[in-house]
C-alpha cells in the first residue's frame, strides 16, 4: 500500500514535475465552467424569484460559496482515502437513508431531507457519491475484459439498496438518478454490449409486466403521480405546456433578462428549481441556452480528459461515475423542459436552486480536480 | 476501457444533439406559435365601464344613480373541490346553489357566481373567506325612489345598457365613453400589471335633469294606484303638463314596477302608457270638433242646436246619444257631452275643416317627446274618410290618440292657442351644471286663435261647473276640462261592456298652471269618465296646486287641502294606502262628489 497521506503529493513527485507545475497543469477548466454555470444560475434564480415572496439570490449565493469550500475539501482529500473508506462511507449513507425515513422532513410529498437546525441535506445526494466511490473500488479490482454476470449483479445490488430506500421516501425520481452513474461505470468497466442489450429488454418486459398485470389501477395512478406530481393539481400537462410556451417564447436571442413573461407572470411553476432552464430559454433565447449547453459540454469534456490521462483504473471509474451522473442530470432535465421526457423532479446541476445538490456537484468537481492533481502519484 | 469511455461520451453527445435540435425547433421554427399562446394567456384587453350619469328630478332629487358594487366569480379550473365550494356558498341564502354548481361545472377560467350583488350579500360572501371566490367591482344602477316614475326612467341591463325609458333614449349621454386598457395578467388572474400599453381613460356619462317633479309624481301615482284599486280597473295612466311650456311634471302608468327589480315584473308593466297606448278618445275629442266650428266662425257659444231627443240619422245610419237632450246651446252641448250636438257641430264645420283642425292639433303624428316608443295614434287621411266618418270622429270615434297628444291639445287651449312639444328632459350636464339639449319651449304650431281658445276654455269651465265633469272640481279654483267615456275598439266593432274612462283638463282655468289627462281602462262598476276619471283629476289637482303654491282664483270658504302634501317621497307603497281614505273627516266635498257623479254623461 502506498502512502496515501495528503503530503505524499509533495514527497513523491517525479523529478521533472514541480508542485507548482503540477498544480498549474490540473484541468482547471472543470472548475471554471462550474463557476460560470453557477454564476448564470445565480442570475437566473434572481429573475425567476422576482415575483416570489423572497428573493432567493442571497441564499443561492451563500450556497455557491459553500460549494467552493466543499470543492476545496474534495480537492484536498486524496481519492485513495475515499476509496479506502468506501465501505464505511457506504454503510453510513445507508444509515442516513434509513434515518430519513423516520425523522426526515417532508418536501413535495416525500420525506427526503435530513435537517440539523436550518441546514438540510438530502441523503440521496450523499448515497450517490458513496455508491460511486464503492463501485469504483470494486470494479477497478476486477482485472478482466468483460465483467461476469455475478460481478454485475453484485454491483447492481450495491446500488439497489439505496434505490429502494429512496423510493420508499417516496422519491422515485431521486431513486432513478442513482442508476446512471452505475450504468456508466459498468459500461466503461466492461459489460458485453450483448448483455447490456439483453438486460435492457428484460427490464422493459418485466416493467411492462408488472405495470399491466401486477399493479392495480390506483397503484398505477400513484406511480403516475410520483413520476409526474405537478401534472395533478392543475390538470394534465399544465406544467409541460407552460414550459414549452416559455421555451418557445425565447426565439433566437430571448426576451431579455427579467423580461420573460412566462416566468414573471408566474405561469411557469417550479421556475427557480427544476424548470430554471425554461426561464433561461425564455429570457436568453436559443443562443443563450446554447452557451449554457456548451458550458456543460466543456465541463464534461474537461472531466473526460482527466479520466483519459489518468493511469489508475479506480480514478478513471470514479471520474466516469461522477460525470455520468452529472451528464444524465443535465440531459434529463433539459429533455424534460422541452417535452422529450416525462416530468419528474430532477434539478439542473449548478443552475437550479437547491443546496444539497449544489454542494454534491461542487464536491464531485473537487474530487475530479484532485484526481487530476494526483495523476503522477497514483498509478 | 478508455475506448468504451469515448463510446459513452459519444452516445451522450448524440442525446445532447437531439435536445439542441428540439430547442431549435421550439425556439426558432415554432416560435410564433408559442409566442402567440403566451400572448393569449398573458394579455387581456379590458373595457373600463365609465360611471353612468345620474338622473335628477326638477328639484335636483336623485331618481337614478350608479353605485359601485361587488360581483363574484370563480376560476373553475383552479377550484380543487367544487362540491365543498358550493356547500360554502350555500351558507349565503341569497346565492342559488344550483346556479353556483353549474358555474363551477363550466370549463374555462371564468364563471360568474353572482353579478352586481346587494351590499349585504357581498359582505356575507366576503366573510366566508373562501380563497377560490374572487370579486370585482361593477357599477350597478339604483333607483332610490323605487317604483316612482319607473316607466319614465326605464332601466339598465347587466351589461350596462339602457333597455327602456329614458335610460334607453339617452343611452349615449348617460353612458359616457368606455375606457380601454391592455393589461398583462399573471397565472393567478388576480393581480393585474399595467404595462405601457394602449390606454384610454373612461369618460363619465352626463347627468340627466328632468322636468318631472318627484313630489307631483308621487301624488299622481298615489291617486292613480288608489283609483285603479277602487275601480278594479285593468290599467290606467295620468300625465300632468305645464301648459305654458309643455314640460311634463308627472307621468304615471299603472300597473307599475320597480326598476330596481325589473325582471320580476311582467313586460306590460314596463310600458309608459301615456306615450305608447293610443285609444279612441270618445267625448274628450268633442273639444276639437267645437274648435273646428269656432275657427271657421260658423257658431257662437250661445247658438242653439236641436239634439233630437236621443239620436240622429247620419246618411242613413242611426247614431244614439248617451242620453236624450232637447235644445242645447253649444256651451251646453259640451257641458252635457251630447253626441248629437257634437255631430251637428262636426257636420256644420265639414270634413275638411275638421280634418285640418285635427292635424293642426298635432294628432296622427308623434309629439316628438324625448321618450322612446311613442305612438302616433291613428288619423286616417281625409281621402280615406267614409261618408259617415266625419260624424263619428266628431264625438271621438274612428280616430285614436295618446294621452300625451290629448294633453297637448288641452294645453294649447289652456295657454291661448300655442301647441308646445311636451318634454321631460330639461338638459344634461355634469357637476350640477345643466345644458339644454333643445331650446325650450318648442312651438309646434298655433292650432287655434286666442279668441277660440278663450271660448273653448269657458265652455270647458262649464263642463266642470255644471256638466259631466263636476267631480273634477277643486275647491278654490276654477277647473276646465272634458270627460270622456270611450268604447274599446275590437276587431269588427266595439267591446260590449268595457270602457275607457278619461278626463282631460286644466287648472286654474283662466291662468293655467297644469294640464292633465287621466285615463282609466276597463273599470268595473262605474265607467263614465265623469265618475271614474274626473275625481282623480280633482284629487291630484288639489294637492299639486297647493304644492306648487298656486293661489286660489275664486273664493271658497270651505277650501282646505284634502291631504297633507308629502315632503319626502322615497317610501312610496306604505303611504299609498292613505290615499284610499276617501271620506276624511272634515272633507267638505267627498260625499257630494260621489252623489253628483251618479248622473254621469
Amino acid at each position: 500500500m502506498r502512502d496515501t497521506s495528503p503530503l505524499a503529493v509533495f514527497a513523491s513527485l517525479p523529478e521533472e514535475r514541480t508542485f507548482l507545475r503540477t498544480l498549474a497543469d490540473v484541468r482547471w477548466g472543470v472548475l471554471v465552467t462550474a463557476i460560470l454555470l453557477a454564476a448564470i444560475g445565480l442570475a437566473t434564480v434572481h429573475s425567476a424569484s422576482a415575483e416570489m415572496e423572497v428573493d432567493y439570490l442571497p441564499r443561492h449565493a451563500l450556497r455557491i460559496l459553500l460549494g467552493l469550500l466543499v470543492c476545496a475539501i474534495g480537492f484536498g482529500i486524496d481519492y485513495q482515502v475515499l476509496t479506502k473508506f468506501s465501505v464505511p462511507i457506504y454503510i453510513a449513507s445507508i444509515t442516513l437513508l434509513v434515518l430519513v425515513l423516520f425523522v426526515g422532513r417532508a418536501a413535495g410529498g416525500a420525506r427526503s431531507w435530513l435537517g440539523v437546525g436550518s441546514a438540510q441535506i438530502q441523503p440521496s445526494d450523499v448515497a450517490k457519491i458513496a455508491v460511486i466511490v464503492l463501485l469504483s473500488r470494486y470494479l477497478a479490482g476486477i482485472n478482466r475484459r468483460h465483467l461476469t454476470l455475478p460481478q454485475i449483479s453484485l454491483a447492481l445490488a450495491v446500488v439497489l439498496v439505496p434505490m429502494v430506500l429512496v423510493a420508499l421516501e417516496p422519491d422515485l425520481g431521486g431513486a432513478a438518478m442513482l442508476l446512471p452513474p452505475v450504468v456508466g461505470m459498468l459500461l466503461v468497466a466492461g459489460v458485453r454490449w450483448r448483455l447490456l442489450l439483453a438486460g435492457a429488454v428484460v427490464a422493459l418486459v418485466i416493467g411492462a409486466g408488472i405495470w399491466n398485470f401486477v399493479m392495480l389501477d390506483y397503484q398505477r395512478q400513484r406511480v403516475k403521480t410520483f413520476v409526474s406530481p405537478q401534472s395533478e393539481p392543475l390538470g394534465a400537462g399544465y406544467q409541460l405546456r407552460q414550459s414549452k410556451i416559455a421555451v418557445g417564447s425565447g426565439q433566437l436571442t430571448g426576451r431579455g433578462y427579467m423580461q420573460g413573461t412566462q416566468s414573471q407572470l408566474r405561469f411557469l411553476p417550479a421556475r427557480h428549481t427544476d424548470f430554471i432552464f425554461a426561464v433561461l430559454a425564455e429570457e436568453w433565447g436559443f443562443l443563450g441556452v446554447a452557451v449554457v449547453l456548451i458550458l456543460y459540454a466543456l465541463y464534461v469534456r474537461n472531466g473526460v480528459t482527466v479520466a483519459l490521462r489518468s493511469r489508475d483504473r479506480k480514478a478513471i471509474l470514479l471520474v466516469v461515475g461522477l460525470l455520468s451522473g452529472f451528464a444524465f442530470h443535465v440531459l434529463y432535465n433539459t429533455a424534460m423542459v422541452v417535452g422529450l421526457l416525462p416530468i419528474t423532479g430532477i434539478p439542473l446541476p449548478f443552475l437550479s436552486y437547491g443546496g444539497s445538490f449544489m454542494l454534491a456537484n461542487f464536491f464531485a468537481t473537487g474530487v475530479i480536480l484532485g484526481i487530476d492533481f494526483r495523476r503522477y502519484v497514483n498509478r | 476501457m478508455k475506448s468504451r469511455l469515448i463510446i459513452v461520451v459519444v452516445l451522450l453527445g448524440a442525446w445532447a444533439g437531439l435536445i439542441t435540435a428540439r430547442l431549435y425547433q421550439l425556439q426558432v421554427t415554432e416560435h410564433d406559435r408559442y409566442r402567440g399562446i403566451a400572448e393569449r394567456q398573458q394579455r387581456d384587453d379590458l373595457t373600463i365601464d365609465p360611471p353612468r350619469g345620474t338622473i335628477y328630478d326638477a328639484r335636483g332629487r336623485e331618481l337614478a344613480v350608479s353605485v359601485i358594487v361587488d360581483s363574484a366569480f370563480v376560476d373553475p379550473s383552479q377550484v380543487s373541490d367544487p362540491e365543498a365550494l358550493v356547500r360554502r356558498l350555500g351558507e349565503v341564502p341569497e346565492i342559488d346553489s344550483g346556479a353556483a354548481a353549474a358555474a363551477l361545472g363550466r370549463s374555462g377560467r371564468f364563471a360568474w357566481v353572482g353579478r352586481k350583488l346587494d351590499p349585504g350579500v357581498s359582505t356575507a360572501l366576503r366573510e366566508l373567506d373562501v380563497a377560490d371566490l374572487h370579486f370585482l367591482q361593477e357599477s350597478r344602477r339604483c333607483y332610490p325612489m323605487g317604483r316612482l316614475a319607473g316607466q319614465v326612467l326605464g332601466f339598465v341591463g347587466l351589461d350596462p345598457h339602457g333597455l327602456e325609458g329614458l335610460e334607453a333614449r339617452f343611452e349615449p349621454q348617460l353612458a359616457g365613453d368606455a375606457g380601454e386598457r391592455t393589461v398583462l395578467r399573471d397565472a393567478l388572474r388576480g393581480t393585474v400589471r399595467v404595462p405601457g400599453m394602449s390606454f384610454s381613460e373612461a369618460k363619465p356619462g352626463l347627468d340627466l335633469h328632468l322636468t318631472i317633479d318627484a313630489s307631483i309624481q308621487y301624488i299622481v301615482e298615489r291617486e292613480l294606484r288608489a283609483a285603479i284599486e277602487r275601480h278594479q280597473a285593468a290599467s290606467g295612466s295620468v300625465v300632468i303638463l305645464d301648459p305654458r311650456t309643455g314640460a311634463v311634471l308627472a307621468m304615471a302608468s299603472a300597473p307599475d314596477f320597480d326598476p330596481n327589480a325589473f325582471n320580476q315584473a311582467g313586460k306590460e308593466r314596463w310600458r309608459n302608457r301615456v306615450v305608447t297606448d293610443a285609444y279612441e278618445p270618445g267625448s274628450t275629442f268633442k273639444v276639437i270638433t267645437a274648435a273646428a266650428a269656432l275657427e271657421a266662425n260658423l257658431v257662437d257659444p250661445s247658438d242653439v242646436f236641436d239634439c233630437e231627443n236621443g239620436g240622429i240619422s247620419v246618411k242613413g245610419k242611426w247614431i244614439n246619444d248617451h242620453k236624450s237632450f232637447g235644445e242645447l246651446t253649444v256651451r251646453e252641448v259640451m257641458a252635457n257631452s251630447s253626441n248629437v250636438g257634437a255631430i251637428k257641430l262636426g257636420l256644420m264645420a265639414g270634413d275638411r275643416a275638421l280634418y285640418d283642425q285635427i292635424v293642426k292639433f298635432g294628432l296622427g303624428q308623434p309629439t316628438g317627446i324625448d321618450l322612446p316608443g311613442e305612438s302616433s295614434g291613428i288619423v286616417r287621411p281625409l281621402e280615406r274618410w267614409g261618408k259617415r266618418d266625419g260624424a263619428y270622429i266628431s264625438f271621438g270615434q274612428g280616430i285614436s290618440v295618446t294621452s300625451l297628444q290629448l294633453a297637448g291639445v288641452f294645453a294649447a287651449i289652456a295657454n291661448g292657442g300655442y301647441l308646445y312639444q311636451p318634454y321631460v328632459v330639461t338638459g344634461v350636464g355634469r357637476d350640477g351644471e345643466v345644458e339644454p339639449l333643445v331650446e325650450r319651449p318648442v312651438l309646434l304650431g298655433r292650432p287655434v286663435d286666442p279668441a277660440t281658445a278663450l271660448t273653448l276654455e269657458r265652455m270647458l269651465e262649464a263642463v266642470v261647473e255644471e256638466g259631466t265633469g263636476k267631480a273634477a272640481a277643486v275647491p278654490g279654483y276654477r277647473v276646465a276640462g272634458k270627460t270622456g267615456t270611450a268604447q274599446i275598439a275590437v276587431a269588427g266593432g266595439y267591446a260590449p261592456n268595457s270602457f275607457i274612462a278619461s278626463f282631460a283638463g286644466f287648472v286654474p282655468a283662466r291662468d293655467p298652471a297644469l294640464v292633465g289627462v287621466v285615463r282609466i281602462d276597463e273599470p268595473r262598476g262605474a265607467y263614465h269618465g265623469g265618475d271614474v276619471a274626473a275625481p282623480i283629476f280633482g284629487a291630484i289637482a288639489e294637492q299639486v296646486l297647493v304644492y306648487l303654491g298656486v293661489p286660489p282664483d275664486r273664493d271658497t270658504p270651505s277650501f282646505w287641502p284634502r291631504q297633507p302634501v308629502p315632503e319626502l317621497v322615497a317610501r312610496a307603497d306604505a303611504d299609498a294606502v292613505d290615499g284610499e281614505d276617501e271620506e276624511m273627516p272634515g272633507e267638505p266635498e267627498g260625499g257630494e262628489r260621489q252623489r253628483e257623479v251618479a248622473a254621469g254623461e
